[in-house]
């Protein structure tokens, strides 16, 4: 691995999250009404043409738009992400206090998602064609047409009618004051984004073993009287892990997005709940900050995986 | 909703060329293109008959003596708290899921393949400028970006389908590219520079029937992301409005009172599960009919 490499994939992340600010910043300034009829509601039509002057050049909003681009540019840059109008808190202290629900949710569903998906996939491609199998790819194709937010509402609607488990938001509970508390209401959520990753993965898995198991090499190290787990492990999962890894990857990335509406059912106060609060409350700041800390996060996991490429298989050249 | 998209990127060499018809009756031989089909045209008639005004009641009509009534020989598959037919409101909602999804990646597949197919066959710098747009893009998740879309257009379901064509644009860019690449310095393309055809009509006659394969299962693969969009974003109150039926709106509505009435959260989510699992059905059929390297059931062949 080139320090090269390495420093022309970041100029590239740079140049990608530029774009992504840019776009996500037009986007936004399509959206009718702005921080102050947000901020006033329909008491802004009785806001003088001096009051809404005063109050635009309060906003910045009399700047032309790339002066008011590079501005909020470089005040993201400097950890500034603005403030939130309607709760008065700093954007930068609702990121961080959300940010951590999102991380977790995502890596408990990426670990129960891989953990599922591996294991259920070498087990119906070390039987092809048997019940087992049949079952298994029956698991993923379900796994793949059931959209999480059809299990999550099926999951809340049986806890709430069951068990009187109601989902709150006020209640969450941070891991390190609670953990406990804290998994048990990371445990549906994660549970419901992981069983799609499963599926997923199930079947990139059992295709990519089905290809390596039919080498040569596989063929020799049964041959030579090899324990079956142990050509299954150690020589095929060994040869079949790249594909597995990248789509891995790729789905952490989209789980960092995908949270959003299962945080919303499952009431967890992580970052797609507050971008859809943003949204709902035209707060520029709140959303655009949100999506772009989102995009960066995505950037940076794809980059990681590429680089984890070089570890798995020596063959790949970086340079 | 946060399914990974699944993609396929254009195979580095072109596959033959389609001839029309031919896959069609391939797709039916094969297991999950025929169920695929057999799924959608189901559903596709239940849309239709919604369309017609052929369902059972009206989707809006209200009947407030029969309200949160079970399945039954009257309602089918029973009605909600306002008395409405679940059955005639399901088939409804297919209909809306099913416009957006095909109007949705209809402006996807022709403006992405466009995009791909003149990045590819040009080079340099528009394949440049290109590739660097559909980077930008392919950066944001594409849910969020979608929310971003519709909270600047608006709600309703014509900027749903916007939002969601917008998301699979780079996608089908990226298939498409990849064929013509190998496609473009190929004998034939050369000829026709030297007997002076227009890129044009060097484009749809010699380049196009060579990248159609790919598309066409991305079309299978991005019509499922589509339903699934298109229902998540109902669920937020962001896609379909009320008073329009729509499956996600349905399942939304159905939580409170499913302790009471399990019918309303069941059938409009067996309607989404199914739309969305017969066009995977269809996609997986597609691969292994018109792109046989990258099809599923290679180690069933290989198999010594």
């Amino acid at each position: 691995m080139t320090g090269r490499y390495l420093l022309r994939r970041l100029l590239d992340a740079v140049l990608t999250l530029f774009g992504v600010a840019l776009v996500i910043f037009l986007v936004l300034r399509v959206i009718p009404g702005d921080e102050i009829t947000a901020r006033f509601g329909i008491e802004g039509g009785a806001l003088t043409d001096a009051q809404i002057e005063s109050l635009r050049s309060y906003y910045g909003l009399d700047q032309p738009l790339p002066v008011q681009f590079f501005s909020w540019l470089g005040s993201v840059l400097s950890g500034n992400f603005g403030v939130s109008v309607t709760s008065g808190n700093a954007v930068s202290e609702l990121i961080l206090s959300a940010l951590p629900v999102t991380i977790e949710l995502a890596i408990l569903a990426s670990i129960i998602g891989t953990a599922l998906g591996v294991v259920l996939g070498v087990f119906s491609a070390a039987r092809p064609n048997s019940v087992a199998d049949t079952a298994a790819q029956g698991f993923g194709l379900l796994g793949l047409g059931i959209p999480n937010f059809v299990l999550a509402a099926a999951v809340v609607a049986v806890l709430s009618a069951q068990f009187g488990y109601f989902p709150s938001a006020a209640g969450y509970a941070p891991f390190f004051e609670a953990p406990l508390v804290n998994l048990q209401q990371q445990l549906y959520p994660a549970l419901v984004l992981g069983i799609g990753l499963a599926a997923a993965t199930m079947r990139t898995t059992r295709s990519a073993y089905l290809e390596e198991a039919s080498r040569d090499y596989v063929r020799s190290a049964k041959g030579k009287g090899l324990a079956p787990r142990r050509v299954r492990w150690r020589h095929i999962m060994h040869n079949a892990s790249i594909p597995i890894v990248t789509i891995s990857g790729i789905q952490f990335g989209y789980l960092l997005g995908g949270t959003v509406i299962v945080e919303q059912i499952f009431a967890l106060p992580g970052l797609g709940r507050l971008v859809l609060t943003g949204i709902e409350q035209r707060e520029y700041a709140v959303v655009q900050s949100v999506i772009v800390v989102i995009a960066a996060m995505f950037v940076l996991v794809n980059l990681a995986v590429d680089l984890l490429y070089a570890r798995i298989d020596p063959r790949v050249n970086l340079s | 909703m946060s399914q990974p998209i699944e993609t396929i990127e254009g195979p580095a060499v072109a596959a033959a060329p389609l001839r029309r018809g031919q896959w069609l009756g391939r797709l039916w031989h094969n297991r999950n293109g025929r169920v695929g089909l057999l799924i959608m045209g189901l559903l596709a008639l239940l849309a239709l008959a919604s369309a017609l005004g052929l369902t059972p009641y009206s989707p809006i009509a209200q009947h407030p003596e029969d309200q949160l009534v079970g399945p039954s020989s009257t309602y089918w598959l029973g009605t909600d708290q306002f008395g409405r037919d679940i059955a005639s409101r399901v088939c409804a909602g297919l209909l809306a899921s099913l416009r957006v999804a095909v109007i949705s990646v209809a402006i996807a597949t022709i403006l992405g393949a466009a995009g791909g197919i003149i990045a590819g066959y040009f080079g340099g710098w528009t394949d440049r400028i290109i590739g660097r747009l559909t980077d930008v893009m392919f950066a944001f998740p594409a849910i969020l970006l979608a929310l971003a879309i519709v909270a600047a257009l608006g709600r309703g379901w014509f900027n749903t389908a916007i939002a969601i064509a917008v998301v699979y644009l780079p996608i089908f860019v990226r298939v498409a590219r990849g064929p013509v690449l190998s496609v473009r310095s190929m004998d034939y393309i050369r000829a026709g520079k030297v007997l002076g055809y227009s890129p044009p009509r060097l484009i749809a006659r010699h380049v196009l029937p060579n990248v159609a394969a790919p598309i066409i299962v991305q079309v299978a693969l991005a019509l499922s992301w589509a339903i699934l969009t298109e229902s998540g974003l109902s669920f937020l109150g962001l896609g379909t409005q009320p008073p329009e039926p729509s499956l996600g709106l349905m399942v939304s509505d159905a939580r409170t009172l499913f302790d009471r009435a399990w019918w309303l959260l069941v059938f409009p989510s067996l309607a989404i599960v199914l739309a969305v699992t017969g066009l995977n059905l269809l996609g997986d059929g597609l691969r292994d009919v018109l792109d046989p390297t990258r099809s599923q059931s290679r180690g069933r062949r290989r198999r010594r």
